[in-house]
């Protein structure tokens, strides 16, 4: 089990990383971060 | 020394857009898409990758599910655990840097670690959801110092948009640079997010620490310089261990390791 777990846990969250690419998430990180964030700033 | 090289890395790589110096505010290339597995503001001028608790909040406060954030979290978690706070975070190296200056020392209660789950479970997941808005970036000191600050200073559209918000952020950030002076990364063991979410996977992480059964001396050479203010040989492996391998260093007999899950030994003190 100790050693099942981690590439279980691995396994599950590369299938979710790969799911959210082909959601085409990464396109909304990228607008998001390239907006200027006003709460970081302080002023939202 | 090596985890100090690599710290400063940690800092530089992620935040190398030098172009921000020549006026242009804001990366705007497809690099942003990709979010670094430590906490660094993305509305930093300098910044070219993405602060992963910055865009979780924002999934969830456009009701949408962050699949692409918890899988490279998650991912990065199962693997290493917290070792990304203990090598590659700015702010954590910040911390430690800071704690060096000489002054009285406070340790931190044990009970006030829990703050950071409910930071992660409040401010990260529950807040955004509910309110439409980025609740942790709102008083987070990292982003005042990175972003807040410097496009205050150097940008007067911004300038004259301050308001109490700002000064609420500047008195965060402030209040904890007090803080590092006198205790061991007072933000990560209190306040930080992703500290909490790397936290829960120490115990189950491919890489793991290990103390060799029976032959440590409990010398309490490897307390003192801990960064996260725990008795590693007592608490290897726990949700406090930040990963930064400073009791292995310095263990005078070698019973400290880390290892990749039974497969291989990877480091192991003197």
């Amino acid at each position: 089990m100790k050693r099942i777990l981690p590439l279980l846990l691995i396994s599950g969250f590369l299938l979710l990383l790969l799911l959210g690419i082909r959601y085409g998430e990464v396109a909304e990180v990228v607008l998001n971060a390239t907006l200027l964030c006003l709460s970081c700033i302080g002023i939202g | 020394m090596m985890r100090r090289i690599v710290q400063i890395i940690g800092a530089v790589v992620p935040n190398a857009y030098f172009k921000a110096f020549t006026g242009i505010m804001l990366y705007q290339g497809s690099l942003k898409g990709f979010c670094v597995p430590v906490l660094n503001c993305y509305a930093c001028p300098l910044a070219i990758f993405s602060c992963p608790i910055g865009t979780v909040q924002h999934f969830l406060a456009i009701r949408a599910v962050p699949l692409y954030t918890i899988g490279l979290l998650g991912l990065v978690g199962s693997t290493v655990g917290s070792f990304t706070c203990g090598w590659i975070c700015p702010f954590g190296a910040l911390q430690e840097l800071m704690y060096k200056i000489r002054s009285f020392k406070v340790k931190i209660p044990r009970r006030l670690r829990y703050l950071r789950y409910v930071s992660l479970i409040l401010l990260v997941g529950i807040l955004p959801f509910l309110r439409g808005e980025t609740s942790f970036c709102r008083l987070c000191p990292q982003g005042a110092l990175e972003a807040g600050v410097p496009l205050a200073v150097f940008s007067t559209q911004i300038r004259a948009l301050i308001g109490t918000l700002f000064f609420v952020k500047v008195s965060i950030l402030f209040g904890f640079l007090f803080l590092f002076v006198i205790s061991k990364r007072p933000f990560c063991m209190t306040f930080c997010p992703l500290g909490a979410l790397f936290s829960l996977f120490n115990r189950f992480s491919f890489l793991r620490l290990k103390v060799k059964q029976n032959s440590c001396a409990e010398c309490d050479v490897c307390v003192d310089p801990c960064p996260a203010g725990i008795v590693p040989y007592k608490e290897v492996d726990s949700a406090d261990c930040i990963r930064c391998w400073e009791c292995i260093r310095v263990c005078p007999t070698g019973v400290i390791q880390a290892e990749l899950v039974k497969f291989w030994k990877l480091k192991e003190g003197r």
